[in-house]
């Protein structure tokens, strides 16, 4: 088990190594010079060059990599002089070599070109709230879609089925841009005085008397169109185990000795159809968690998506790099967890390979 | 072996219908400059026939410089749709809705499914969009399968212990990287720089000339090192893991974030069509690796490759013609649901405005252009219906075909 562990582990480091590569290339041939993006067009040539020398865009590429690994790494060296301690706010370990220390820190991922802040403080700023939206959202997937998995496959061959089916099929097949443009249409504009609900909104609105306000109704909106498609798979997926372990002998022999149709399909069918459904849940909400762009792009969601985007549209690259290196990070983890729960929950999962 | 006409008619009717809907849209795409076009199909003007849709170089001058509408023509065919993506009606611009027209001496031409803010026509842009689409989703998935294809076949039916090469031929190669790698794309880079900032062509000649050189060096190399063991130097041989390494990279691969990716390689990259379809193409092979692999490692065991292996047919002979035909069914499979995919990743990034050029109408731009004025349903609403028609019907044709298989 542990080597297994360890195993997957190195695969993630070395997915995340590759993103980080990825982006550290891409930062290299990006059109314009990061100077004048940073500092503005009217800098001077000094500026230009305190910038130059910040980043390191004055020394060869590959040390401007070693850098920026440096950088991103919690462990790493830095000069002992106040203005780096400033920079990167580390914790000193020990000295190494002249002037340089060992340290721990928060890793650094640059400052936005538009704004100055921090890609730390951005991202620390919008993953809670894409969190929150992906909570919602699989909380209506998981329940709604097994729900739905169970009816059609007790209800074979009826209206049920066939309608819970093509619910499926649609969830699946309508690209989630298109989904949320039309449920922010109709629920929020069309039928907005009915349901009481915006067609944009965050998390937080900003009021002139109270300040930030919670506005968890926002949330309603933006997490059924990010949930539909999981919707849909998790029916199929319920609907197709649960098929599958109904032919099996033990539910024949429950039914035998005389149990409810409900106790059976309760206790016996859906507990050992739903291991399937488990781990795939599970990694669909790592695909939530990153691929909620166009969802919040579309709602207004301050979230992690809204932010790259934006990012994207705007040539902030920093911001850009700095988020995509986060969620291949929690897309790697999350698969490493759901890797190690899979083998947890069915023994029989080769752990060797 | 059933053929493929056999397999269609045994179908069920949804997968008949799904086939139908992309033969159709298929079509459109085809004759897109056909249904919708601004020029009239065939014109008779001043005693002069001319056809403007196919050629535009013997129009006399007030032809090509003044509207097409508003001229007097002896005889005149027009298009289904008289209208091209790009075609300003300022008649009808601010969003008219369905069926509303434009008016010229008393002749409607109607917007059969609305205009957008500068009077675009929204079917026009749909035709129009079906052909990107098409256009971006086959020749991306060609990319795609050739990559992948071409790894799944070395790392599958090569395996870990077919090819043996000496370890003087691998340490020269090995050594013979940095100057191929020099020599091909360090010194040659400012040229492929230059190339890349005129042309298309011109960069795909240039780049052919760095790959030229580089695989000059290498053979070179590799021609040398097999001298050098011919001598006895080095002779004992070592097995090649080419499916451990091509195996463990498409793992690696497939397990970055694929659409953040193709999103961040668009939003860099320079706005043309011909690079989304790289950037797709380059980024979804891992499936068809995996599929074409998994394939060649069963078919490579079977009784029928060992029996023309024993006749000597070369090898390239025996996969090409033996091992291939028999690996296409998952193959296709993967085909259409990686079609259905990049259809999906191009609409995408029309709609968010990345990659695509701003003056190309698809499905995700109409969409997108939709959001700007909240009550003109009509253009979310067809595009939409058209993105959603054609993913589903690749997903139907890939589920039931997958099916079949089993």
């Amino acid at each position: 088990m542990l080597s297994f562990i360890l195993k997957k582990l190195l695969y993630g480091l070395l997915v995340v190594a590759g993103v980080t590569m990825v982006v550290f290339y891409l930062f290299m041939i990006l059109p314009g010079n990061p100077a004048t993006l940073l500092a503005g067009q009217k800098s001077n040539a000094a500026t230009l060059e305190a910038i130059n020398k910040e980043l390191g865009l004055d020394k060869p590429k590959s040390t401007q990599f070693l850098l920026y690994i440096n950088d991103i790494s919690p462990i790493s060296i830095h000069e002992s002089t106040m203005e780096s301690q400033e920079k990167y706010e580390y914790i000193k370990l020990f000295s190494v070599g002249s002037g340089n220390v060992l340290a721990i820190k928060k890793p650094y991922l640059r400052r936005s070109y538009q704004s100055q802040k921090l890609v730390t403080e951005i991202i620390g700023e919008a993953f809670p709230k894409t969190f929150i939206l992906s909570v919602f959202a699989f909380i209506i997937a998981a329940f709604l879609g097994i729900l739905f998995g169970v009816v059609s496959a007790i209800n074979r061959h009826t209206i049920y089925e066939n309608l819970i089916l093509l619910i499926a099929i649609l969830g699946i097949s309508v690209p989630s841009f298109f989904a949320a443009v039309l449920i922010a249409w109709l629920f929020g504009y069309q039928w907005g005085e009915f349901t009481g609900l915006p067609m944009f909104g965050s998390l937080y609105d900003i009021d002139p008397i109270h300040g930030k306000v919670l506005q968890l109704k926002n949330v309603i909106l933006p997490a059924i169109a990010l949930g539909i498609r999981p919707l849909a798979v998790i029916t199929q997926l319920t609907r197709s185990s649960m098929l599958e372990v109904n032919s099996m002998d033990f539910v024949r022999t429950a039914t035998a000795k005389g149990l409810t149709k409900k106790a059976v399909i309760l206790k016996h069918v859906l507990r050992n159809s739903l291991n399937p459904v488990l781990t795939a849940v599970s990694g669909w909400f790592a695909s939530l968690l990153a691929g909620a762009f166009f969802v919040e792009y579309i709602f207004n969601w301050r979230g992690l998506g809204k932010v790259t985007v934006d990012a994207l549209t705007s040539a902030d690259f920093p911001v850009v790099m700095g988020t995509v290196l986060f969620i291949s990070l929690i897309f790697v983890v999350v698969n490493i967890m759901v890797d190690i729960l899979y083998a947890f929950l069915d023994p029989r999962v080769k752990l060797v390979n | 072996m059933k053929s493929l006409t056999q397999q269609f008619l045994q179908q069920k009717r949804t997968t008949k219908v799904a086939v139908g809907l992309i033969g159709f849209l298929f079509l459109i795409a085809v004759f897109a400059n056909f249904i919708a076009n601004e020029k009239p199909f065939y014109c008779s003007y001043h005693g002069n026939t001319y056809f403007p849709v196919f050629n535009t170089s013997n129009l006399p001058k007030e032809l090509t410089t003044s509207d097409w509408k508003k001229m007097r023509y002896d005889a005149v065919i027009w298009s289904p749709i008289a209208f091209s993506a790009n075609t300003i009606d300022f008649q009808n611009s601010q969003y008219q809705p369905p069926l509303s027209a434009l008016e010229i001496n008393g002749k409607k031409w109607h917007h059969w499914l609305g205009t957008s803010a500068l009077g675009e026509d929204v079917s026009a842009g749909i035709i129009h969009g079906t052909r990107q689409a098409f256009v971006i989703g086959l020749l991306s998935m060609l990319i795609a399968l050739l990559i992948g294809g071409f790894l799944g076949i070395v790392s599958g039916y090569f395996g870990d212990d077919a090819i043996a090469i000496s370890k003087a031929e691998m340490l020269l190669i090995l050594l013979a990287i940095i100057p191929s790698w020099f020599y091909g794309f360090v010194v040659r880079s400012f040229a492929l720089q230059d190339a890349a900032t005129i042309s298309w062509a011109a960069f795909a000649t240039q780049f052919f000339f760095s790959v030229l050189i580089a695989v000059c060096i290498l053979t070179t190399a590799y021609f040398l090192g097999r001298f050098l063991s011919q001598q006895g130097i080095l002779t004992s041989k070592t097995k090649l893991p080419l499916d451990i390494i091509i195996s463990r990279f498409t793992e690696i691969f497939s397990s970055l974030p694929r659409l953040l990716l193709i999103f961040f390689f668009a939003a860099i990259a320079h706005p043309s069509i011909t690079n989304v379809i790289l950037i797709i193409g380059l980024t979804s092979w891992t499936e068809f690796t995996r599929f074409t692999r998994a394939e060649m490692l069963k078919i490579r065991s079977q009784a029928y490759i060992e029996s023309v292996n024993s006749l000597g047919i070369p090898v390239w002979r025996i996969i090409i013609f033996h091992a291939l035909p028999n690996a296409m069914p998952p193959i296709i499979i993967a085909l259409a649901f990686g079609i259905s995919g990049a259809i999906l990743a191009e609409s995408t990034l029309s709609f968010l405005g990345i990659g695509v050029p701003a003056n190309t109408v698809t499905w995700g731009s109409l969409l997108a252009h939709s959001r700007e004025s909240i009550s003109s349903w009509w253009m979310a609403v067809f595009p939409g219906i058209f993105i959603f028609i054609t993913i589903m019907s690749f997903n139907l044709i890939g589920d039931s075909l997958s099916k079949g298989k089993r």
